[in-house]
């Protein structure tokens, strides 16, 4: 029964993203202004092709991806230590917060021309873009998740007088990391976000150059590919 | 067994919450004063809600703001001693979902370093008492209420405590096993001269375990009396139940808890 379902749920999507492409194949096949505007599947489709043969389309992938998962690692680790080690003292996270908060919100598009100068115009600064937010994120739900164990445990070793150190050690720690794990998830759309920004904003590789480039050339089919591609990376992400 | 030195004084022991939405103030114990010395096992007896979970949290530092006073004598921790200190055991067991029951079981003793052979040993002895051999390595999620409270139980044993605070501890373990298990818990702590408060609503519980079993009134708990048990009852439950001076307590008991109206 479970596994006929999974089929079933399966078929709907298929069956879903197979209407749409039909949709669009028929509609720009018969409407000029269609087909300008989004492309049609068919080119869409030369595009892969062309692409995937001169062995480019994996390489810009691989650069993104990699600028993508090193801030996504840097950011997600240091902001998890960071907000569970806010859980030692409540007066430290209270003064924090604000700043936390006013940093947080702070758009990463801010942050760009800075990196540049720090990290120049390479890989690293697309790397900073993307630890930038998923810092953020990974501090406040980790502190967070400390501060929402369950305190009946704590009070389990507060009676035995246990240090704070072991309470934090056996208890915080275990019990926050499904929050931790929570915001890499979470993260995984910041760091890609900051990846992406970071091409724009200046780059000669990775996904992000791939379509501002179709984009200055007015190829529309080209650019909906690589949009698409975009889409293809996040979703891998998401299932690793 | 030194039976002259007191372990907890308690002295006036008042505690008053502010209602904030009826803008008027709840008392819940009033004037408590008691001593238990060390390696008696003291029991509270009372109607629910009378304040008696609220004073094992005043005791344990947990719960804020009281009036008059306590004391806890506590022994200071010598090298290669490991009976001292608090335990606690709650109303519900709140095993950590993430540890399986052995590790549940050492959770607190881990707080006084390393476990060495003959209390390893001392430990797995513990679980064979109560009954869960073979289940060292469930998860809490896998064992039921029960068994749960029973994990609860070891892991303030195997603390080796001074003080042991409980709240009924044995509350959702079936009648038959809590029969066999009061007698291994009251040799447990006779055995660790432990020094025992011990909360609870069943009558008989408390006379069998008990050296003192203190009935409180309803809200504001007041003590009414504090019955001297230690004479009744053996190593076992069943047979203490049919012993004179057990029923004459009981029904002395049930009266004060104002049931004989």
């Amino acid at each position: 029964m479970k596994a006929w379902a999974w089929i079933s749920i399966q078929l709907i999507r298929i069956g879903i993203l197979a209407a749409m492409i039909l949709v669009w194949f028929a509609a720009a096949y018969f409407s000029t202004a269609i087909s300008f505007n989004f492309g049609s599947p068919g080119e869409v489709f030369r595009e892969f092709y062309e692409l995937l043969t001169r062995q480019q389309l994996v390489r810009h992938a691989m650069i993104t991806g990699l600028e993508a998962f090193g801030g996504l690692m840097i950011g997600t680790l240091a902001g998890s230590i960071l907000g569970l080690l806010l859980w030692y003292s409540e007066r430290t996270a209270d003064v924090v917060r604000l700043y936390i908060v006013a940093i947080g919100a702070v758009p990463v598009f801010a942050f760009a021309p800075m990196m540049i100068i720090w990290f120049g115009v390479g890989i690293t600064m697309k790397i900073a873009l993307a630890t930038i937010p998923t810092f953020f994120v990974s501090l406040s739900q980790a502190y967070q998740g400390a501060k929402e164990v369950n305190k009946a445990y704590v009070e389990v070793l507060t009676a035995t007088k246990a240090t704070r150190r072991q309470i934090f050690h056996k208890i915080i720690i275990p019990g926050s990391i499904d929050a931790v794990l929570e915001s890499l998830k979470l993260n995984v759309n910041f760091a890609l976000l900051g990846a992406f920004i970071g091409e724009f904003i200046t780059s000669d590789r990775g996904l992000g150059y791939l379509i501002l480039k179709s984009a200055g050339l007015y190829n529309i089919p080209r650019l909906a590919f690589r949009t698409f591609l975009i889409v293809a990376v996040g979703i891998f992400f998401e299932f690793v | 067994m030194n039976n002259q030195v007191i372990d907890i004084t308690v002295n006036k022991l008042g505690k008053t919450y502010w209602l904030p939405k009826e803008k008027k103030e709840l008392k819940v114990l009033d004037d408590l004063t008691f001593n238990v010395e060390r390696g008696e096992f003291f029991c509270l007896v009372g109607p629910s809600g009378c304040g008696k979970t609220t004073l094992l949290r005043i005791l344990l530092d947990i719960e804020e703001g009281w009036d008059g006073d306590f004391n806890l004598n506590l022994a200071k921790s010598i090298p290669d001693v490991v009976e001292y200190g608090v335990a606690y055991i709650q109303q519900m067991p709140q095993l950590l979902p993430w540890r399986n029951l052995l590790q549940n079981v050492t959770l607190c003793r881990e707080t006084k370093g390393r476990i060495a052979w003959p209390d390893k040993q001392g430990i797995l002895e513990l679980i064979e008492e109560y009954g869960l051999r073979g289940y060292e390595h469930f998860l809490p999620a896998q064992l039921s209420g029960g068994m749960s409270q029973r994990v609860a139980v070891m892991r303030a044993l195997a603390y080796r405590p001074q003080i042991l605070f409980c709240d009924e501890p044995f509350s959702s373990i079936d009648f038959v096993t809590r029969l066999h298990l009061l007698g291994v818990f009251k040799r447990n702590c006779i055995e660790g001269n432990v020094t025992t408060i011990f909360v609870t609503h069943n009558i008989d519980e408390a006379i069998f375990l008990g050296t003192h079993v203190a009935v409180l009134s309803d809200r504001p708990a007041r003590i009414i009396e504090i019955h001297d048990t230690g004479h009744i009852g053996s190593m076992d439950a069943v047979a203490t139940r049919e012993e004179q001076g057990f029923r004459k307590c009981f029904k002395k008991i049930w009266e004060q808890l104002g049931h004989d109206k």
